[in-house]
C-alpha cells in the first residue's frame, strides 16, 4: 500500500517511492528468484493489490487489510512525492535511491 | 536457500561502507571487472554509500558484451535455418547483431530457445533427432567448463545433430590490456572471484610484474590476490584517518584526474 503525500496541493506531478525492505516477498519466492536469474519486481504477479490511499487514512486501511486472512501480510510500502511524473525510485536496504525501470519485454534469466 | 539473505544483509554492508570510509584517505579509480558485481552495485546503489573518492569504472567482464559481433551474426543465420533449434542463454536474445537480435529470429518462426544449462540443449537433441540442435557457447572461464561437459556428453551419447557456435574469452588478458594501455587509469580491480574459482590465482602476474609492464601504482595487482593474502589493497601505514580529513586533498586529486565515462577505460561500451 502506498501512501498519497501532499494531496492538498494542486496539480504537482507524481512520482512514487518505494521501501525495498518493506515490500513483502516470501523467502521461497526470493530464493527462486535468485536460482533462475530474475527479479522478483519483475516477475508478473498475480492476484496481489497495489493500493494508494490517502496518508491520513493509511493506518485504518493497513489494519483493514491485515486483518482479513488474504491481507495479513499487507504493508506500507513507501508514498507518492511531487517529483518527476511517472517515475518510480525504491529505497535500497542501504539507503540508497535507485530508479525502478519498466521491465523491457519478456523476461530473461541472466548468465552471471 | 542458505547463504543467499546473508549477502542481502543491509546493515552488514553498511558497517563494511562505514569501514571503507574509515580507511580511505585519497582518491582510487577501481574497476569492477565483471558484470554481475557492476548489476549489484547499481541495483543496490552501493556507488552512492561509497567514499566521494571511490570512482566506480564498469569493466569488461560481461560476456554478453563482448561476443563479436561478427559470431552475434553467425548466430543469427544459424538459427535462422528452418532445420535448426538453437538454444542460448537468455541475456543473449536481446543482443543485437548488424540487423537484428535473436527475438526477432523467434518472431519471424525460428526455433529459438532459452536455456539456463547446455547440457539442457543435449537433452533437446537427444529427443529431438531430427533437428540441428545448436547451442551458442558464450562466456568466461565461468561458462567454459559447462560447454565442455555438454561436448563432452553429446560425444559420449554418439550425438550426430548436437553442435556448438563458440566463442569464449579470458579475463586475466583483458585486465592485463587495460593495466598496459597507456590511456588507463585504473588504479585497482574489484576480480571476478567466481572466474579465480575455477581456474585458480596462478593465471594473474604478481604485482612485481604488473609493475614492470604499467606505469601506475605497484599494488594494483594486490586485489586480483586478496583472497590469499587477505589484505586491503587501499591501506598503508599511518592513513587511517578520519575521512573529513582528507577530503580537501581529494578535490584537489580530482581537479587533476579528468572524469570517466560509464564505458570504462577499456573503451567497451554496453550493448544492454
Amino acid at each position: 500500500m502506498i501512501g498519497r503525500a501532499g494531496a492538498a496541493r494542486p496539480h504537482p506531478p507524481d512520482s512514487v517511492i518505494v521501501e525495498e525492505r518493506r515490500v513483502p516477498v516470501k523467502p521461497q519466492v526470493q530464493a527462486a528468484c535468485d536460482l533462475l536469474g530474475l527479479d522478483p519486481w519483475q516477475v508478473a504477479n498475480e492476484g496481489k493489490l497495489v493500493a494508494i490511499v490517502a496518508p491520513e487514512v493509511a493506518d485504518q486501511v493497513l489494519a483493514r487489510m491485515q486483518a482479513h486472512p488474504l491481507g495479513r501480510d499487507a504493508a506500507i510500502i513507501g508514498e507518492v512525492q511531487a517529483g518527476r511524473a511517472g517515475m518510480v525510485a525504491s529505497r535500497t536496504a542501504l539507503g540508497a535511491t535507485r530508479v525502478v525501470p519498466l521491465p523491457l519485454g519478456e523476461l530473461l534469466p541472466r548468465i552471471c | 536457500v542458505k547463504y543467499l539473505d546473508e549477502f542481502r544483509d543491509g546493515d552488514i554492508a553498511k558497517r563494511i561502507a562505514e569501514e571503507i570510509h574509515r580507511i580511505t584517505t585519497r582518491p582510487w579509480a577501481t574497476m569492477e571487472v565483471c558484470d554481475g558485481q557492476t548489476h549489484s552495485i547499481i541495483r543496490n546503489g552501493i556507488d552512492q554509500i561509497l567514499p566521494a573518492g571511490i570512482e566506480l569504472i564498469h569493466g569488461p567482464g560481461c560476456p554478453v558484451c563482448v561476443t563479436p559481433l561478427d559470431v552475434i551474426d553467425q548466430a543469427l543465420a544459424i538459427a535462422s535455418r528452418p532445420e535448426v533449434t538453437f538454444c542460448s542463454f537468455g541475456d543473449m536474445l536481446r543482443v543485437p547483431g548488424s540487423g537484428k537480435d535473436l527475438f526477432q529470429v523467434k518472431s519471424e518462426g525460428g526455433d529459438v530457445r532459452v536455456v539456463y544449462s547446455p547440457l539442457d540443449a543435449v537433452r533437446l537433441a537427444e529427443s529431438f533427432p531430427d533437428r540441428e540442435v545448436v547451442f551458442f557457447g558464450i562466456g568466461f572461464e565461468t561458462t567454459a567448463p559447462a560447454n565442455a561437459m555438454a561436448v563432452h556428453v553429446a560425444k559420449q551419447q554418439g550425438l550426430r545433430n548436437f553442435s556448438m557456435l563458440v566463442s569464449h574469452v579470458l579475463v586475466p588478458p583483458a585486465i592485463a590490456a587495460i593495466m598496459t594501455s597507456p590511456r588507463s587509469r585504473v588504479q585497482a580491480f574489484l576480480a571476478a572471484g567466481h572466474v579465480c574459482a575455477v581456474m585458480g590465482l596462478h593465471q594473474y602476474p604478481t604485482s612485481r610484474a604488473f609493475a614492470r609492464r604499467s606505469r601506475h601504482c605497484a599494488g594494483v595487482a594486490r586485489c586480483c590476490r586478496a583472497r590469499s593474502s587477505r589484505t586491503h589493497a587501499p591501506r598503508s601505514a599511518g592513513n587511517a584517518r578520519p575521512a573529513r580529513r582528507s577530503a580537501r586533498r581529494w578535490s584537489r586529486a580530482r581537479a587533476r584526474v579528468p572524469r570517466t565515462t560509464t564505458t570504462g577505460a577499456s573503451g567497451m561500451t554496453t550493448r544492454r
